[in-house]
């Protein structure tokens, strides 16, 4: 059973739906603000932030307003990719998350944890990654299937592989998947520990890049199976080919040197299917602009392509790094990227890691026939996706 | 659902009884302490690295010890590491969060941090093994074991994969304790909570194999009565294993609350999985004469689980 996009929703900092996130990406406008001390009063860093409070989210989407920003933020993007569903049908719900309703339940904890003021529970009951899924059930068309994944910022590309999975084994006709995450105190201060995040604006890939810039979104694919797409006369988007998740095993917040999870990653894409590395036309990057992220893709790539490789860039600058949802948001741009036929350039760079891969700087129509999808994650989690024109 | 036939050929479980350690643990089952069940846990330094115990939370341990002893003695190249978890690594969540909130500086130490995600878990079980094979990790309030074992079948079924390293694993800390009481106080009475993780070796291979697993599904919850009917009979189910205790089952067919054992926590049906392994297989069994057993458990939003795990003859 074949496994096709009939549809993609998002929501980032670079808008609150498909077009105007593909508008920015043509014209290099990237979505970050000097601000993140609306988070966290101690800190200043660039962050991809999306502009609508939980209120206006709440109202916007008629949802209980004691969601997480996570649900909110993804029950917005999911709205967006329902348009080509048909139902009845046994229908699926799988996402990423990584802070879950962090969010909220930083203002409970907040309280709780310097025991002043009330710490309420309505902040709490719904931190679980679970809840970030299953609290937004009752928004949607009858579900047969709701899961969550959270393999760190590999969690959304993780759960389209589990979404295509469902329907290749014919256990669901449909399957909304991709991830969401919001902006929080716990990931930037965690981050900023790390001594990962960049003071400037990230430039992914570059020989001078010094960190992550991270940022907060929700981007889904509407999976639907060849039978669904027959019987209601769908033209879908792509073909999502293909896929692979395999572990780095070499360090918790590392990768290894040689890249070797990005390399097994991309490779088993592709051989899976049995499809040559002369035939991939553009990589959609994770490159989140730390030293070791970038230095492994890039070694990774040219290990597996050699100096002929694939147009490759890094969407991050625009977004930031969404963690749990840039699996899903970049799953949505390389699924317009071959609707486009276009590649997104990336931003910020100036010069090459040597060695290294060069990324495209320009936004250039290119003949896309087939597209891989890097999500990488802490632990040494690396999952790859490929999507394919029809 | 099942195209493969699928066999268990290990397991290992920490828990609120001797489990881990003991074969004739159903000999002397342990009551609850203050309303909780708290693991009883071996000394790790005997399963892990010490190199490696010192930069593990207390759920990685449950994980990656239950991990390694299902692998004991079992030579298997693992296709895939899932693990399931629904409360994640809470404890080394909570002592991030207080040092951002208790502490008036920012946290310049990002350890907890690291051991923060849920991740941790399968993860540092594929570095300690240099396993670099699928890996994933489940979360889900109410079902994450089934959910796991769901992918874990599905990467059995979707690829040349042929053994599976499954595991599921939550703790419990008093800071947790405490909000899951505030929060239960405005529902229903509040549940014996507890904690515990365990591990299991799924694989297509028959050869020393300790069960099979006869059928897997999940079913909309409102067709469950009438499947388990059938199922009933299909596979002369000896007993039926829940979380509570349901009116809807078959009167001749015993039903087993696991919870009564472990405690409630989000991947319990883990351990009441391995409660049926052990009853097929042990010598002193909780519960006698099984053959076969089916598990089901059901989540808020109409989505069940069916298992049919069953002796190998």
């Amino acid at each position: 059973m074949r496994v096709f996009v009939a549809d993609t929703g998002i929501v980032s900092a670079l808008g609150a739906d498909v077009e105007s996130n593909l508008c920015r990406l043509l014209d290099m406008q990237h979505g970050l603000c000097f601000k993140s001390s609306y988070i966290d009063p101690d800190t200043d860093y660039y962050v991809g932030r999306v502009d609508l409070s939980n209120e206006e989210l709440c109202s916007m989407l008629d949802a209980k307003t004691k969601l997480s920003r996570t649900s909110l933020l993804s029950l917005h993007a999911v709205n967006g990719c329902l348009k080509k569903l048909y139902m009845p049908c046994r229908l699926g719900f799988i996402s990423g998350t990584t802070v879950g309703g962090m969010e909220r339940s930083e203002s409970f904890f907040g309280k709780y944890i310097s025991r002043t003021g009330t710490a309420k529970i309505g902040d709490i009951i719904y931190h679980t990654c679970g809840s970030a899924t299953s609290s937004i059930a009752y928004c949607l068309p009858e579900l047969s299937y709701i899961s969550t994944i959270n393999t760190a910022c590999s969690s959304a590309a993780n759960a389209i592989m589990l979404g295509a999975q469902k329907i290749k084994s014919g256990q669901l006709d449909a399957v909304i998947a991709g991830g969401s995450d919001s902006l929080c105190r716990f990931t930037l201060n965690g981050f900023r520990s790390l001594m990962i995040l960049d003071d400037d604006r990230c430039k992914p890939m570059d020989l001078n890049r010094s960190g992550l810039n991270l940022g907060e979104g929700a981007g889904y694919l509407l999976l639907i199976s060849e039978d669904f797409v027959e019987k209601h006369g769908i033209s879908p988007l792509c073909e999502l080919k293909s896929y692979a998740n395999v572990n780095d095993a070499f360090h918790a917040t590392a990768l290894s040197g040689e890249g070797e999870g990005p390399y097994l990653a991309m490779k088993q894409t592709l051989d899976r299917v049995g499809l040559s590395t002369g035939e991939i036309d553009y990589i959609n990057l994770h490159g989140t602009g730390t030293e070791n992220n970038d230095m492994a893709e890039s070694a990774a790539i040219l290990r597996l392509f050699g100096e002929k490789y694939p147009l490759s860039s890094s969407t991050k600058p625009y977004t930031g790094h969404t963690l749990g949802a840039s699996g899903g948001i970049e799953a949505v741009f390389s699924v317009l990227a071959i609707r486009e036929q276009k590649v997104f350039p990336n931003l910020n760079f100036t010069e090459p890691m040597n060695p290294g891969t060069v990324p495209v700087l320009k936004p250039e129509a290119h003949r896309i026939r087939y597209v891989l999808s890097n999500s990488f994650g802490f632990g040494g989690n690396c999952s790859c996706l490929l999507f394919a024109k029809i | 659902m099942m195209k493969d036939r699928i066999y268990i050929r290990s397991c290992s479980c920490i828990s609120a009884q001797d489990t881990f350690a003991s074969p004739a643990w159903a000999e002397s089952i342990r009551s609850p302490e203050n309303g909780l069940y708290r693991c009883m846990e071996p000394d790790y330094r005997d399963i892990i690295d010490p190199a490696f115990l010192r930069r593990m939370n207390r759920v990685q341990k449950f994980g990656l010890c239950t991990a390694l002893n299902s692998l004991r003695d079992v030579d298997a190249r693992l296709d895939a590491i899932i693990f399931a978890t629904g409360w994640g690594c809470i404890d080394s969540t909570y002592r991030f969060l207080e040092r951002l909130f208790d502490q008036k500086e920012l946290p310049v130490n990002p350890a907890v941090f690291i051991q923060s995600t849920h991740n941790t878990i399968a993860a540092q079980t594929a570095i300690y093994l240099k396993n670099k094979s699928f890996n994933s990790t489940i979360s889900d309030n109410r079902l994450p074991f089934e959910l796991a074992m769901d992918n874990a079948i599905l990467c059995l079924q979707d690829s040349d994969s042929r053994n599976i390293l499954l595991g599921a694993c939550d703790e419990l800390t008093p800071q947790l304790l405490d909000i899951l009481n505030r929060i239960s106080k405005f529902g229903k009475p509040e549940p014996l909570y507890g904690e515990g993780g365990a591990c299991f070796i799924l694989s297509k291979e028959e050869e020393n194999g300790i069960a099979e697993i006869r059928y897997f599904a999940s079913i909309p919850g409102r067709d469950m009565p009438e499947t388990v009917n059938d199922l009933s009979v299909r596979y002369s189910i000896d007993y039926i294993f829940t979380l509570h205790s349901n009116g809807f089952f078959p009167d001749d067919i015993p039903q087993i609350q696991y919870t009564n054992y472990f405690g409630d926590f989000p991947t319990c049906a883990a351990c009441g999985f391995w409660l049926a392994l052990d009853c097929l297989n042990s010598k002193n069994p909780p519960i006698p004469c099984a053959r076969n057993i089916l598990l089901v458990s059901e989540n808020k939003h109409g989505m069940a689980f069916i298992t049919v795990v069953g002796k190998i003859f």
